[in-house]
C-alpha cells in the first residue's frame, strides 16, 4: 500500500482501495460494502478512472455498495465504530477536499429546502437531530459517511448519494453560518 | 456608444447609484404578485418561501378557506389513538404575521386572460404567477352507490378533519365482533400507503377495544404500496383479523348501500357497521376551474411545476401530473421549493437552481413499528424521473422500526414548522 498520509485525489484512494481489499481482512459490514464494490464495479472504476472520468460516478459504485450494506441488515443509524483505515483515510480525503470547495451561500440555501422538511432550523430537540450551526467540517464529513454507507440511514444515505461534493460543500457552509438567537 | 436601451441606462446609473439599482424587474403599477390557492402542505410551503425569499419583494398572497389547518398526513395516527386532533390542527397565524397575505375564502374562477382570482367573499385579486395547491377531490360514481353526499354514513376521511373524527366515532361504537370495510381506491391517488396504515391503525385500535372484530378491504388494485411490509406486520400483530381482497378476487367489483350499509364484493353481499369509502380522486375543483387540467389532473412541466396550459399557472402537490413522484405531503413541500426558486426567479431576477426534487412516506404499523420509502428525483423534458429510491425492509428488527417511527414524529414537527412558521 502506497503511504496514504500523502494527500492525493479520492480517485487515486479508490485505487488504493480496490486493490487493498483484496489483502486486507475488513470488519464484517464493511466487508460486505467494498467486496460487492469490488466484484460489480471494480472494471467500471478502473475504466472510468483510466478515462480521467469524473469522481462523481466512482463514488457512486462505493456508494451503492453502501446502501447494499444498508439493505444487509445494519442498524439504521448506526455509526461506524470498526471502519477500517483505509475506508477512513478515503472518508478524511473527501471531507478535505470538500471543505476546499468555494462555497455558494445562496445555492446551499436553495439545497437546504431538502433538509428543512425534516431539520428545523432551531435547536428545538426531537427525533432529527438539529445541524443548524453546527462546524462545517463535521457537517462535511457527516454527509461524506453517509454517502459512503459508514454511516446507515435510508433517509440520509440517499439524500448523501444524490449531492455532489460541490453541493455538500454548499450546503455545509449554509447550516454552517446559521446563527441561533 | 451613442444611445443608451432603458435597460443599459439602468445598469450604469444602478452601479453608480444604489437607490435605483433594484427596480428594473418591478411592474410600473408595484410589487409583483403571487396567488396561492390552498394552504397545505405545497401552497403553505410556496407562499412562505416566495415571501421569506423575496424579503418583501413580492406581494404574496394565500387563499384558503379553513382557519385551522388539520394534516392529512398522521390522521392515521388519530384513527390509531397515536395522536390527539388537536396534535393535528395547526395556525396560519405565523405566515400571516410574516408577510404572507392569508385570506380565508373560498377562490371560485380564475381568469388567466386578465390574470385574476375571483373569491366567494366577492373579492378580486389580480395575479402574475398563480399557484394552485387544491390537493384533492373525488370522481363522482366511482364507486357504484356512493356519492359525496353518502360521506356522513360512509365517511372518506381522506381529506382530514370532521371526517376524521367521523370515522374515529364510527370505530368507536362498533358493536363487539362487528365489520370494518374499505373500500380503496385505484391509482394514482393522495398517500399510496396512507389506506394501508389507515387500516393497520383501525386494527391496533380494535385489538385494544374491540378484539373479535374484522376488518374487510375491497380493493382494485392488485398490489398496493409497502405490501410485503404491511403484510408482514398485519399476520405479526393483527393474525387473522384482516382480509384483503385484491383486483384478483373481486375487490374491485364493489358496489355499497349507504343506508343498508352493505358492501358487495363480486357480488358477495356483507352488513357491514363501518364503511370507509375511499372514492378515485382527480385534482381539487379550482385547478379544473381555471381550466388547467386534462382528465383528472393538471399536467406541469417538471423544471418549475408551471402548467402545459399556462406558463404563469403552476400546480403543486395532489392535483399535479408530474411524472414519478408520489401524491404526498412531502412531494408537495418538495414540488413548492422548486415552483418558489422559480417564480421568484421570473419575477424579481433572483437566481433559479436545477430542479431536485424528494420525497419520503414513513408509515406506523403498530406501536413502535414504523416503515419508510423514499426516492430523489430530477427533472427531465419529459416528467419528473425518479433518481433513486429505498424501502423498508421486511424483518428489520425492532430497534430500527422504533427509530423509523421516532424518525416520522420528527419529519411531522420538521415539515410543518417548513410549511407554516414564521
Amino acid at each position: 500500500m502506497s503511504n496514504l498520509a500523502n494527500r492525493r485525489t479520492v480517485k487515486q484512494h479508490l485505487i488504493a482501495v480496490s486493490a487493498a481489499v483484496a489483502f486486507t481482512a475488513l470488519p464484517a459490514g464493511v466487508t460486505f460494502a467494498v467486496s460487492s464494490f469490488v466484484e460489480k464495479d471494480t472494471a467500471k472504476l478502473e475504466s472510468a478512472v483510466a478515462a480521467t472520468g469524473d469522481v462523481g460516478k466512482n463514488e457512486k459504485s462505493i456508494i451503492l455498495a453502501g446502501s447494499d450494506q444498508a439493505k444487509s441488515g445494519r442498524s439504521d443509524g448506526q455509526i461506524k465504530t470498526e471502519a477500517n483505515d483505509e475506508i477512513e483515510a478515503i472518508e478524511l480525503v473527501m471531507t478535505a477536499d470538500i471543505m476546499q470547495i468555494a462555497p455558494d451561500l445562496e445555492y446551499g440555501e436553495y439545497l437546504a429546502g431538502d433538509c428543512t422538511t425534516c431539520h428545523k432550523l432551531s435547536w428545538e430537540g426531537d427525533e432529527v437531530p438539529s445541524i443548524v450551526g453546527m462546524p462545517k467540517e463535521y457537517l462535511v464529513q457527516a454527509m461524506v459517511e453517509y454517502k459512503m454507507g459508514i454511516r446507515v440511514n435510508n433517509v440520509m444515505n440517499l439524500r448523501a448519494q444524490n449531492v455532489s461534493n460541490e453541493e455538500i460543500a454548499h450546503l455545509a457552509e449554509y447550516f454552517s453560518s446559521i446563527e441561533l438567537e | 456608444m451613442t444611445r443608451l436601451s432603458r435597460r443599459q441606462f439602468g445598469v450604469l446609473v444602478g452601479a453608480g447609484a444604489a437607490t435605483m439599482a433594484a427596480p428594473t424587474y418591478l411592474r410600473a403599477q408595484g410589487k409583483p404578485r403571487v396567488v396561492v390557492i390552498g394552504g397545505g402542505a405545497g401552497g403553505a410551503t410556496a407562499a412562505r418561501y416566495i415571501a421569506k425569499d423575496s424579503d418583501g419583494a413580492i406581494d404574496v398572497t394565500l387563499v384558503e378557506p379553513t382557519r385551522r389547518y388539520y394534516t392529512c398526513f398522521f390522521s392515521n395516527l388519530y384513527l390509531g389513538g397515536f395522536k390527539e386532533m388537536d396534535d393535528l390542527g395547526h395556525s396560519y397565524g405565523a405566515l400571516a404575521s410574516s408577510g404572507v397575505n392569508v385570506v380565508h375564502d373560498w377562490a371560485i374562477g380564475v381568469d388567466r386572460s386578465a390574470k385574476t382570482v375571483t373569491l366567494a367573499g366577492g373579492a378580486t385579486l389580480s395575479y402574475d404567477k398563480l399557484v394552485l395547491s387544491p390537493g384533492i377531490d373525488f370522481v363522482d360514481d366511482s364507486v357504484e352507490g356512493w356519492s359525496v353526499n353518502a360521506q356522513n354514513k360512509m365517511p372518506h376521511a381522506y381529506k382530514a378533519g370532521s371526517q376524521t373524527e367521523l370515522l374515529k366515532a364510527q370505530l368507536a361504537s362498533m358493536p363487539a365482533g362487528g365489520t370494518f370495510a374499505m373500500v380503496a381506491p385505484p391509482n394514482p391517488y393522495r398517500c399510496p400507503p396512507g389506506p394501508y396504515e389507515r387500516v393497520s391503525m383501525v386494527a391496533h385500535y380494535l385489538k385494544q377495544n374491540n378484539p373479535t372484530a374484522k376488518i374487510i378491504i375491497a380493493d382494485p388494485k392488485a398490489k398496493f404500496s409497502k405490501m410485503a411490509l404491511f403484510q408482514e406486520g398485519w399476520a405479526n400483530h393483527y393474525d387473522g383479523m384482516i382480509d384483503w381482497i385484491g383486483d384478483d378476487f373481486g375487490g374491485g367489483n364493489v358496489v355499497v348501500d349507504p343506508d343498508a350499509m352493505t358492501v358487495s364484493i363480486d357480488g358477495e353481499v356483507t352488513k357491514v357497521d363501518v364503511c370507509n369509502v375511499i372514492p378515485a380522486m382527480k385534482a381539487g375543483k379550482i385547478a379544473e376551474v381555471a381550466g388547467v387540467t386534462d382528465g383528472n389532473w393538471a399536467p406541469v412541466n417538471a423544471a418549475d411545476m408551471s402548467t402545459k396550459a399556462d406558463a404563469d399557472v403552476y400546480v403543486l402537490g395532489d392535483a399535479s401530473q408530474q411524472g414519478d413522484m408520489p401524491k404526498s405531503g412531502f412531494s408537495a413541500n418538495s414540488q413548492a421549493k422548486v415552483a418558489s426558486n422559480a417564480i421568484r426567479g421570473a419575477l424579481t431576477g433572483s437566481r433559479v437552481f436545477p430542479a431536485k426534487f424528494a420525497n419520503t412516506c414513513w408509515s406506523l404499523i403498530a406501536p413502535n413499528d414504523g416503515v419508510k420509502v423514499g426516492a430523489t428525483y430530477e427533472a427531465t423534458e419529459e416528467k419528473i424521473a425518479k433518481v433513486d429510491g429505498f424501502i423498508s425492509a421486511t424483518g428489520e428488527s425492532a430497534e430500527l422500526r422504533k427509530a423509523t417511527y421516532e424518525e416520522s414524529e420528527g419529519w411531522y414537527t420538521g415539515i410543518t414548522t417548513d410549511m407554516l412558521s414564521a
